[in-house]
């Protein structure tokens, strides 16, 4: 397999174009996941607001990846609206002092934030649901772009744009090399990011069932369970809609925003924060409650069949992608 | 270019028309199929045999090369079994290439006589389908092919709502027949990239709309380059049809309908299929629901047929090898 280059692997300074996006429903994207994948040619990001309680700890983890890996690694920093702005300059303090080779910026727009994140001099990728979103981060200079489809796990926008759509579209819309993310677990997703004109594939279920990832086995084998057909779109009567596995929690969070609308919806989730739901610290995904947690899942979930070491993952997806080019490079169309 | 879908139907391209309600006539369908793609000519908008048939041969003096005929059977469009009978007889008697089904497997309508008709005319069959279960069954009662249609398109998307990245390559993976991708696919990129998720083809259906030879007001056009990606909604989950339509004045009061519990009674006068000539003949885009998928987002003109299909073919080969050559 010969070494393969985009913008985005030039970038970071990686071989594949890879990227596991940071995770932060309960710890799941820490030091063991992210190390294992810029081990094996990726880039992995850290969510930092899993450690929003106690920012020492989060020093702890950067130390601790350095130990794990020599290879770019990066953390995410979810711009949430309700996180005080010492916090995030905490976060970017530490990123500054500890020489972290790549931050990653989702949840709204970077431009409350982009003094502090040029300031840092290290690349810097924001991830969109929507286009007007993308477009805007990269006129404000962020140096690549995440777009993901309404199919990925977590918090996939309102929107509801297939990435099948906003991925080739966000692509024409801007200069900056674009990561596309939402439906991929294999090769043939690689493949079809790279001929949609993406530079990296963006992935985070096919991770987490992973034996480095830290969530707990309950959670990884739900994911082999499920279909693909099995997840729920929840929260969208709160205007902050999740794709998670379905299951009698996220059924009975439907019933209430079709019954109760977004007030009673907002009552029923502030209800749940003290049993580890809302923001930092242990959820279900580790204490493996898979029936009464919300388990952020993206429909590919019922791609999964196996958990594996992530060199493993990485590497039978750069050798699939290769073989699916390679043999459709093959076919002449025009000169049939 | 070779797919086991341009072997198995004898065409240049692997890209194929879905069958769209008062759009998908004779002259578009024609000029699809002579482009080097399959056009297709939908049933529904002929009342009976006798025009089905006439048609059938008008696309034929259009074209020599192979079509779709689209038949959806579906309760809630109101067309009968007798009518759907002779929808079969015209399609075989005429020898039509290939069809296009939706709803109802055929193995299931009128105890499967039908199907069997239609095989033993050597009749193509593919099934539109939104899940793998659907896509296994059509493929063992002896279709041809399947359609993974993700939930991004227009017209009425299974409501399960799983995308085309996720559907097309988990049919691929269970299935033996071809598979040809719809739901998003608008360019030489989209065909691409259905490729290497293990598709055959592509289907297409908004994109043609934009044609020259599709026979629409030129407002339609216009309004479908002007509007974005995030300006289709999903609707008709209270009366078991779900569909995605284009964000206007109609769908908001469909929307309200649906909301406040009102029936298929209620909501059937604001169908574009049945009260369509306002929006497809006038350019009135507020007087119904005009059904199209994402893939709106991805037009930016207004070109011909033949320049469509060169187009992406080409735009999908040269995406191809530069990829393929940086491994």
């Amino acid at each position: 397999m010969s070494f393969f280059k985009t913008r985005i692997t030039e970038l970071f300074g990686i071989k594949y174009p890879i990227i596991q996006g940071g995770m932060a429903a309960g710890f799941v994207s820490t030091a063991e996941l992210a190390a294992a994948v810029g081990n094996a040619g990726g880039i992995g990001f850290m969510c930092a607001i899993q450690w929003i309680q106690d920012v020492p700890k989060l020093e702890d983890e950067i130390k601790k990846i350095k130990d794990m890996t020599d290879k770019p690694f990066g953390i995410n920093v979810t711009l949430f609206t309700e996180i005080p702005m010492s916090w995030f300059d905490s976060v970017f303090e530490l990123i500054a002092k500890h020489k972290v080779p790549a931050i990653e910026t989702s949840a709204r727009s970077p431009e409350p934030f982009l003094a502090k994140i040029k300031a840092l001099g290290v690349p810097w990728i924001h991830k969109v649901a929507r286009i007007r979103d993308g477009v805007k981060a990269g006129k404000l200079g962020a140096d690549a772009l995440t777009v993901i489809g309404s199919e990925e796990g977590g918090h996939p926008g309102a929107e509801r744009n297939a990435t099948s759509v906003v991925g080739p579209l966000l692509v024409d819309m801007v200069d900056v090399p674009v990561a596309i993310g939402g439906g991929f677990c294999d090769g043939r997703g690689l493949a079809a990011v790279l001929a949609m004109g993406g530079e990296a594939v963006y992935m985070g279920t096919r991770f987490c069932a992973s034996k480095e990832c830290v969530i707990h086995p309950k959670v990884k084998q739900a994911i082999l369970d499920m279909n693909y057909n099995e997840t729920d779109y929840i929260l969208m009567a709160i205007g902050d809609p999740v794709r998670a596995l379905r299951n009698q929690r996220t059924q009975k969070i439907l019933e209430i925003e079709q019954k109760e609308g977004a007030e009673g919806t907002m009552k029923f989730m502030s209800g749940l924060l003290g049993e580890g739901f809302g923001i930092g610290g242990v959820t279900a995904m580790n204490t493996g409650d898979i029936e009464q947690g919300i388990i952020p899942v993206g429909m590919v979930g019922g791609r999964i069949r196996e958990i594996k070491p992530v060199k493993q993952i990485i590497d039978d997806i750069v050798a699939e992608a290769d073989a699916v080019l390679n043999k459709l490079a093959a076919r002449k169309y025009l000169k049939a | 270019m070779k797919t086991r879908l341009t072997e198995m139907l004898g065409i240049r391209y692997p890209i194929v028309c879905g069958g769209m309600m008062r759009l998908a006539y004779p002259k578009l369908c024609a000029a699809i199929s002579n482009a080097g793609g399959l056009g297709n000519l939908t049933s529904a908008m002929y009342t009976d045999k006798e025009s089905l048939a006439a048609a059938i041969r008008e696309v034929k003096q259009l074209t020599d090369k192979p079509f779709f005929v689209n038949v959806t059977l579906l309760p809630a469009i109101g067309i009968g079994p007798e009518q759907y009978k002779a929808y079969f007889d015209a399609i075989i008697e005429e020898k039509v290439a290939a069809m296009e089904i939706g709803g109802t497997p055929l193995d299931r309508f009128e105890g499967g006589v039908y199907l069997r008709k239609l095989k033993d005319a050597g009749v193509k069959l593919f099934h539109k389908v939104g899940s793998v279960k659907h896509g296994k069954h059509a493929e063992e009662v002896g279709y041809d092919g399947v359609i993974a249609a993700g939930v991004e398109e227009g017209g009425h998307p299974l409501n399960e709502n799983v995308a085309t990245t996720v559907l097309t390559p988990r049919m691929v993976e269970e299935l033996k027949i071809p598979v040809i991708t719809a739901g998003g696919m608008c360019n030489g990129r989209s065909l691409a990239a259905a490729l290497c998720l293990g598709a055959e083809g592509i289907l297409m259906a908004t994109r043609f709309i934009c044609t020259y030879e599709c026979d629409v007001h030129d407002n339609v056009r216009k309004e479908l380059i002007r509007r974005q990606e995030n300006e289709t909604v999903l609707y008709g989950n209270t009366i078991g049809l779900q569909g995605r339509a284009l964000i206007n004045d109609s769908i908001r009061k469909v929307m309200e309908i649906e909301k406040r519990g009102g029936g298929l009674d209620e909501i059937l006068p604001h169908l574009a299929g049945f009260h369509g000539d306002g929006i497809w003949k006038e350019g009135d885009m507020d007087t119904g629901l005009v059904p199209v998928g994402q893939s709106m987002g991805l037009i930016h003109e207004v070109v011909s047929c033949q320049e469509l299909l060169d187009h992406i073919v080409q735009e999908a080969e040269e995406v191809l090898s530069n990829v393929s050559s940086k491994f």
